[in-house]
């Protein structure tokens, strides 16, 4: 029993490995030093996108697949393009069905598009710490976003955010999913931007933070562990519709956060005792 | 006792190793023929000086340091070698209990496991893999939301009133839902209550996509129009079915409480 347990133990760590990067696969993209502001966009039809700064200048971009092997799915169906409607904006979009992403360039602009047609694909990028990054999930995935200097933006349909240690203007929105930003490092010196239509958004700053927070949660609530009588001063109105529209401020006021979600609880902390 | 075993029991006897009986039955012999007793005394003193002249053989002092030093040598060599280390690591690693053996060697299992994995893993998906370092002259022109919302904020703060149909236009043709909130949140902050402007919202939520902003246009409509406007606003919108169904939900919430408010 113990020897068969082995086995199947080794058999699952094989398996496993077999998920491992393979660096063949990875396009390695050297970003010019004279730009001061590279801006990364992703575009993906479905699966989680991860994308982490780093302090090299070079732009590392990875897709994996997993069930099924995109080989496999071209196999079933020789027809490489279609089309399809966007139930979303009524567009009629065209789909390429070819296992491929592009990279495009243009000035301080990388557009990193997939024309993966598939499910379970996922994209892993690495850029420079100092580039803005933009990622948009047509449908359904996570996107994952950390240690950025520049702006960030991040918007899927079906799919958690999480978005940690970045510095500049950050815009969020899900329809269905939970928004998470921790910032617990450093108080944020931009606006911040977050909707999500059902999904709980949690918010994580330092205690000394300043901040200008517009929260809207329809039929949440809102939670903070900042002492109102000393931390936050609040303005709320007395008619019913505004009243799920809570406007205050954090040790004074300073950065605006405007955070909606319909349905869905707002959490606003910081990790101090 | 015979003649012929005189010899052997004279060499046994020289040596000491006869017992009393033999000693004495040799003794009886030797007293019946003395050519044999003559032969016997030749032998004894022979045997005798024997002893004196040759002195016993002993390990020289370098045969000895040599020894000890060969003896140091193979024992060092029998400590340092592999069976002897791994036996010494397996007492000092698994001495503690059988669980703690067994989970190292699954986990070195584990470890054997993942690197004979990507070993193997020369079949992994292929994807072809396009960069272009500039793209077409008539690619499209990148701007982040962040941008965008920067833009409404700043054309808020600069022209006041002056820029609602800016806002307008952007909530009519904006795709990103944030953008399109920012310039709601602007429109509605910076605007008295028009005739057009509440059109311009239930227009916006007849065709709006986004169930978020489907649900701050209906707040927008009931926070500028009257209450008796509301009511019927949000009845033609239930009639329609086009809403989200959660939307639906907050509207057969919200109606009760406009039509009490109303009644009062």
């Amino acid at each position: 029993m113990r020897n068969l347990f082995a086995i199947a133990l080794f058999l699952v760590a094989t398996q496993a490995s077999f998920a491992q990067i393979n660096e063949e696969n990875v396009t390695q993209i050297e970003v010019d030093k004279t730009i001061k502001n590279p801006i990364i966009l992703v575009y993906h039809s479905m699966g989680d996108v991860n994308v982490r700064g780093h302090k090299s200048d070079k732009l590392f971009v990875y897709a994996q697949e997993f069930l099924p092997s995109i080989t496999e799915l071209v196999n079933q169906n020789k027809q490489e393009v279609f089309t399809l409607l966007d139930k979303y904006t009524n567009e009629t979009i065209k789909v390429n069905r070819t296992p491929n992403f592009t990279v495009l360039q243009k000035d301080s602009v990388f557009k990193i598009e997939t024309n993966v047609f598939s499910y379970n694909s996922n994209v892993f990028v690495m850029v420079p710490e100092r580039s803005s990054v933009g990622v948009n999930v047509k449908d359904m995935g996570n996107i994952s976003i950390d240690h950025v200097d520049g702006n960030v933006e991040a918007n899927t349909q079906r799919g958690n955010v999480f978005i940690k240690d970045a510095d500049g203007v950050i815009s969020a929105s899900s329809v269905y999913g939970n928004i998470i930003g921790d910032f617990s490092n450093k108080a944020r010196k931009n606006p911040l931007f977050i909707s999500t239509f059902v999904g709980n958004i949690e918010i994580i700053v330092p205690k000394a933070s300043t901040n200008s927070i517009l929260a809207t949660s329809e039929m949440g609530k809102f939670y903070s562990n900042f002492e109102e009588s000393d931390q936050i001063s609040m303005t709320a109105s007395s008619t019913p519709i505004k009243n799920r529209k809570i406007n205050f401020e954090i040790n004074g006021g300073g950065t605006e956060f405007v955070i909606n979600t319909f349905k869905g609880d707002i959490y606003l902390r910081h990790l101090s005792k | 006792m015979k003649k012929d075993d005189f010899s052997s029991y004279l060499m046994d006897k020289l040596a000491g190793e006869l017992s009393e009986n033999q000693s004495r039955e040799l003794d009886q012999f030797l007293n019946t023929d003395k050519d044999l007793q003559k032969d016997y005394q030749f032998f004894s003193s022979a045997w005798a000086e024997m002893d004196d002249q040759f002195e016993d053989a002993e390990p020289s002092n370098r045969l000895s340091k040599n020894f000890y030093r060969q003896l140091a040598e193979v024992q060092q060599q029998e400590e340092k070698s592999f069976q002897n280390r791994w036996s010494q690591l397996r007492e000092q690693l698994f001495s503690v209990s059988p669980l703690s053996r067994n989970l190292s060697f699954g986990l070195f299992l584990v470890a054997l496991g993942f690197i004979v994995g990507g070993k193997l893993n020369k079949q992994t998906i292929q994807v072809n893999q396009n960069f272009t370092a500039t793209a077409p002259a008539e690619a499209e022109q990148f701007a982040m939301s962040t941008q965008k919302i920067q833009h409404i904020n700043a054309l808020y703060q600069q022209n006041g009133g002056k820029s609602v149909e800016e806002l307008k236009e952007i909530i009519e043709n904006e795709t990103n839902t944030n953008v399109r909130l920012a310039a709601l949140h602007c429109l509605t902050k910076q605007t008295n209550a028009s005739p057009s402007l509440r059109r311009f919202y239930i227009q916006q939520l007849e065709k709006e996509q986004s169930p978020l902003l489907q649900v701050e246009l209906l707040n927008s409509i009931i926070e500028t129009s009257k209450t008796k406007e509301s009511i019927t606003t949000m009845e033609s919108m239930l009639a329609k079915q086009r809403l989200n169904p959660i939307v639906q939900e907050k509207i057969k919430k919200d109606l009760p409480v406009l039509r009490a408010s109303y009644v009062q």
